[in-house]
């Protein structure tokens, strides 16, 4: 079952179309990576889903329930994570997440235990000083520990690395990846590596559609070419037979031949590299391709 | 309501923790304090100042009116001001905060907070205003034993119009989600009331600004009670519009 479906979704603001006709559907239990540069309108979507922003057109479901603009139904499906997550400087993590706790309807009894497994998942056990001394990353995980507060289906998180340093990073990706299975994650991010380390699933936004998806879990991404060391008389011999493209001092890249003709050829004019190798593209090189 | 409650507890910690709990109540305390005191030593400060200069008058002696005018001087002047300062950006800070964005997303009812906020405006509004007029009212009696009219309506007139302008930041923030523009359109508000009363005396009786130009009169019966009601119903109906005209606009603002 899709634990989010959107279906032929337009937003534009003044004259600019952010999103124009975007199609989406995301499995339960999977961490999607919702790919996009900077103002292509990962956030605008996920407002929308959250009911914080009026689409112009189309429809969006969270867990089956239609999403209705001012309407916070289905947001009872849905934990969120802004990108910079804003909090009460004056509480503390607990009395925030108390708050949360209070706001969602938890039950009294249940409140302790929920809060007291949140704050030991994102390693924030046992600090009692007010959020205004949080590290930014501190103030991440915290966001993260709101946004699982009411157990959600859903767990939205809108560039939730893009501001941290590799180390607070690390902490937030590994966070996601321990809760897979509890919870379907989107994640939005124009940091791919990230997206190739915990996805299941990725999509490119650009100009306001998802223009490609990707399950990096079954497919490859495809071959980006075979780079080959050859010495400058091999080179000499090859470069009226191959499409080679210089990477470094001898490094060359052969580009659209199967692997088969590119041996075939070498051993036709007896040359044996030390170096040769399969490219495999990597999910910037996707992205790059469908965004040019 | 378990929302309402919630929400209503964090008002409360947020407003112990800044100070500005206690701010409003400390003005009002003051206020209280000095009006009555402002009255009783007025006399002897104008004649130290009236001996130096050679100059002799005679001032009538200082009554319970000049007291309970002092209070109301002060609080429909400075004491509505600093309420409006007070809760200017009780909504607005929460938008350039972007705080309300994790409880809204959480299922937040956006009615709850207009209510919720509005509520506790009024509450500690409430409270400060009770603490000066008791204070005020207790010197008074002390003091001077002239009798007044209508003293509980008296009081009762700015609590209204304080009441009316936190409906009216209330509105402003809604509309204009800027702490500047809610204090700056409340301020806007009084002044157009103010403006209209000015050129057409006949509807000045029912705007709510009548409300804090009829004390005195109401303490020295010049004013029946019956006579203010017309704008004491046209401040409420005003104050339950602009509460759900906030509530309105809030629901259709986009976050």
């Amino acid at each position: 079952m899709n634990i989010l479906q959107i279906d032929d979704l337009h937003k534009s603001f003044r004259e600019n179309d952010v999103i124009s006709g975007l199609d989406l559907s995301v499995e339960e239990n999977t961490i999607y990576g919702f790919i996009g540069s900077n103002g292509s309108g990962k956030t605008t979507t996920m407002k929308m889903v959250l009911g914080l922003l009026k689409q112009d057109a189309g429809q969006i479901h969270v867990n089956g329930e239609k999403v209705t603009f001012g309407h916070t139904a289905t947001n009872r499906y849905i934990g969120f994570l802004p990108d910079v997550p804003e909090f009460y400087a004056y509480m503390n993590a607990e009395e925030y997440l108390k708050l949360c706790a209070e706001i969602t309807d938890i039950r009294k009894s249940g409140q302790k235990e929920r809060i007291d497994h949140l704050l030991a998942l994102v390693g924030l056990q046992g600090v009692e000083t007010r959020i205004k001394t949080y590290s930014r990353g501190m103030k991440q995980r915290l966001g993260i520990a709101q946004a699982l507060i009411n157990q959600p289906k859903l767990l939205i998180c809108d560039e939730p690395t893009s501001a941290l340093d590799p180390k607070g990073r690390r902490e937030i990706l590994n966070i996601l990846q321990q809760i897979k299975g509890e919870t379907t994650v989107i994640f939005s991010t124009h940091i791919l590596t990230d997206v190739e380390r915990i996805c299941d699933k990725a999509g490119i936004l650009y100009e306001g559609k998802i223009r490609k998806e990707i399950d990096l879990k079954k497919e490859a991404l495809g071959e980006k070419g075979i780079v080959v060391e050859l010495m400058p008389e091999e080179y000499e011999v090859l470069s009226g037979e191959l499409p080679l493209e210089r990477l470094d001092e001898n490094k060359y890249r052969v580009t659209g031949l199967p692997i088969e003709t590119v041996y075939r050829l070498l051993n036709t004019h007896k040359i044996y590299p030390d170096h040769l190798v399969r490219e495999r593209k990597t999910l910037e090189d996707v992205y790059l391709e469908v965004t040019s | 309501m378990n929302q309402a409650a919630a929400l209503f507890k964090k008002e409360m910690v947020e407003h112990i923790r800044n100070f500005k709990l206690f701010a409003l109540i400390i003005v009002f305390m003051i206020l209280g304090v000095v009006s009555p005191l402002t009255a009783l030593l007025m006399p002897d400060i104008l004649e130290a100042v009236m001996e130096d200069s050679g100059i002799t008058i005679d001032l009538p002696p200082v009554s319970a009116f000049d007291s309970y005018a002092q209070f109301f001087s002060n609080a429909n002047q400075m004491g509505l001001v600093i309420l409006v300062i007070v809760f200017g950006n009780i909504m607005t800070h929460e938008f350039s905060g972007k705080t309300l964005v994790n409880l809204v997303t959480k299922g937040l009812k956006k009615y709850n907070i207009i209510l919720v906020k509005s509520a506790f405006a009024v509450m500690v509004w409430t409270a400060a205003y009770i603490t000066g007029a008791l204070i005020t009212y207790l010197y008074t009696i002390y003091y001077w034993e002239d009798e007044v009219q209508h003293l509980i309506a008296a009081f009762a007139l700015t609590w209204l119009f304080g009441i009316f302008l936190i409906s009216v930041i209330m509105a402003a923030s809604a509309i204009l989600k800027s702490s500047f523009a809610g204090v700056l359109i409340t301020m806007l508000a009084v002044v157009i009331i103010m403006v209209i009363a000015g050129i057409h005396p006949d509807v000045a009786e029912y705007l709510p600004q009548y409300l804090i130009s009829s004390n005195m009169e109401l303490l020295t019966g010049e004013l029946e009670a019956r006579e203010v009601v017309p704008s004491v119903i046209v401040t409420i109906a005003a104050t339950l519009i602009m509460i759900g005209a906030s509530i309105f606009i809030f629901n259709n603002v986009e976050m």
